[in-house]
């Protein structure tokens, strides 16, 4: 997120929405590779299933993290004005 | 809670923000941001119990088109939100179109895939919200432009001073400001890949409010408004290199797709859907049937920008081919027959032996499609046009 002095509260929130889409294609792609593993992963091995979980529950908090972020920096863009 | 108020904490209740939620963040006392950020926290709290409660892969499996929806979903909160604050920040008094415009655009909620195509048109009066949101590109002013004058009800108002510039038309620089997109070859397959796995109702849903853009009403605004006659432009040495190839390109990368992949129904059913060669598709006929004529072709820049998206979509295609280990060789020549008009229907139009088959044309060996943005390919496809595509008539 640029808020650089030459950067305008406008300019920022763009890039800011422009952002929270690239991180959604971004976590759609990564949910997408853990689907193909998970897919081809045996059932019974626990340890290789719990791996694919976690790294799943891992996107999944950060991307809703990060567009909470870009949230919370919106709301800061606005009150520069 | 008390500081927040009744309509906070209706408003938190409703979105699933939970009072501990509230405590650890005191920036929302502010409503908006309340708003917004309860939204992703309680797709958040739900995609996560729902990954926790996962015991088995099956169930595991199962859970993932829920979070998938979540996560599409999650970036409209943003929009939202953003589309609340133009309104704060935009100078009401300096730009009061632009406000409604801006406004209009983000509520609409335009995926920046599908931001529109009369960037030059759009130049002339929408130029300074589209400057002001950051957004330089000639596709999102269009877009802007086109919402506004097809959703808000409001008539242009500059059909002549567009037309005026467009008897000084400068191909060159629209493409360079129509076209130079913002989404690689890349980042496009990973979209077209998510897209696949949208069933097909909601892709074809008849939604005038989305960010899918429908062709009719783009040609009824550009056939009203902006290009009534059909003597703007001459554009034929441009437009004739590709105005028939979309049928028969998109024909044959769905054959390739099928006859390779074997794809479920809705997978052909997006590839028939893929916007932009849809519109290149519909343009392509309405200008091929102008040149027919004899008449001047119209357009140039809705085809190229319209050309700029089909692109993307082909190098799509042809990565999603690649990623199913088709090696690129056995692409490549259907895909280059795609790219040719299909002069048999038509015998006015150049035969694939006319063209200069040192053309970018013949290949796809100028496509760098780690980095190649549509603009940069766009801009190899006009320079082949404009300089040596057609050999000298005899």
């Amino acid at each position: 997120m640029d808020t650089t002095q030459s950067t305008t509260p406008l300019q920022s929130l763009a890039q800011n929405r422009v952002v929270s889409y690239d991180i959604t294609q971004a976590t759609l792609r990564k949910i997408g590779e853990i689907e193909a593993k998970l897919k081809v992963v045996d059932a019974n091995d626990k340890e290789a299933l719990i791996k694919l979980k976690d790294e799943l529950l891992t996107l999944y908090r950060a991307h809703f993290d990060s567009l909470n972020a870009i949230a919370e920096n919106n709301e800061d863009l606005g009150k520069d004005k | 809670m008390a500081e927040n108020g009744p309509d906070l904490s209706a408003e938190l209740a409703r979105s699933g923000v939970k009072l501990r939620d509230l405590a650890e963040k005191p920036e929302l006392k502010s409503g908006l941001l309340a708003e917004i950020v309860g939204k992703l926290t309680g797709a958040q709290a739900e995609g996560v119990a729902t990954i926790e409660g996962a015991s088995t892969k099956d169930k595991l499996l199962a859970s993932l088109p829920k979070l998938v929806e979540n996560v599409k979903a999650s970036p409209s909160h943003i929009d939202k939100q953003i589309a609340q604050m133009v309104g704060k920040l935009v100078d009401k008094d300096k730009y009061p179109d632009e406000e409604a415009s801006a406004k209009a655009l983000l509520e609409k909620g335009i995926a920046a895939s599908e931001r529109g195509y009369l960037g030059y048109v759009a130049r002339q009066k929408y130029k300074t919200v589209a400057a002001s949101l950051g957004w330089s590109k000639g596709e999102d002013q269009g877009t802007a432009k086109v919402f506004i004058d097809n959703y808000l009800g409001e008539k242009p108002t500059n059909s002549d001073e567009v037309r005026q510039n467009l008897t000084t038309f400068d191909l060159n620089s629209s493409l360079e400001v129509a076209l130079s997109g913002t989404h690689s070859a890349q980042s496009f397959m990973e979209m077209m890949k998510n897209q696949w796995k949208i069933k097909p109702e909601e892709t074809n849903s008849p939604k005038v409010d989305s960010a899918d853009l429908p062709s009719q009403i783009e040609h009824d605004f550009l056939a009203n408004y902006v290009f009534p006659d059909t003597d703007a432009i001459n554009a034929e040495t441009f437009n004739k290199q590709f105005l028939a190839s979309a049928n028969s390109l998109r024909g044959i990368l769905l054959a390739e797709v099928k006859s390779r992949l074997n794809p479920s129904q809705e997978t052909v059913q997006q590839i028939r859907t893929l916007p932009n060669l849809k519109k290149f598709n519909y343009v392509d006929a309405r200008a091929l049937k102008n040149w027919v004529k004899g008449k001047p072709i119209t357009g140039m820049s809705e085809h190229a920008t319209i050309l700029g998206g089909a692109m993307r979509e082909l190098c799509g295609l042809k990565l999603l081919l690649a990623e199913q280990g088709i090696p690129e060789e056995q692409i490549i020549p259907n895909i280059n027959q795609a790219l040719f008009p299909r002069w048999e229907d038509n015998p006015t139009i150049p035969k694939p032996a006319d063209f200069n088959t040192e053309s970018p044309f013949f290949g796809w060996d100028y496509l760098d499609l780690e980095n190649a943005t549509s603009g940069t390919l766009l801009r190899k496809l006009y320079d082949a046009e404009s300089t040596k595509h057609f050999k000298p008539e005899t």
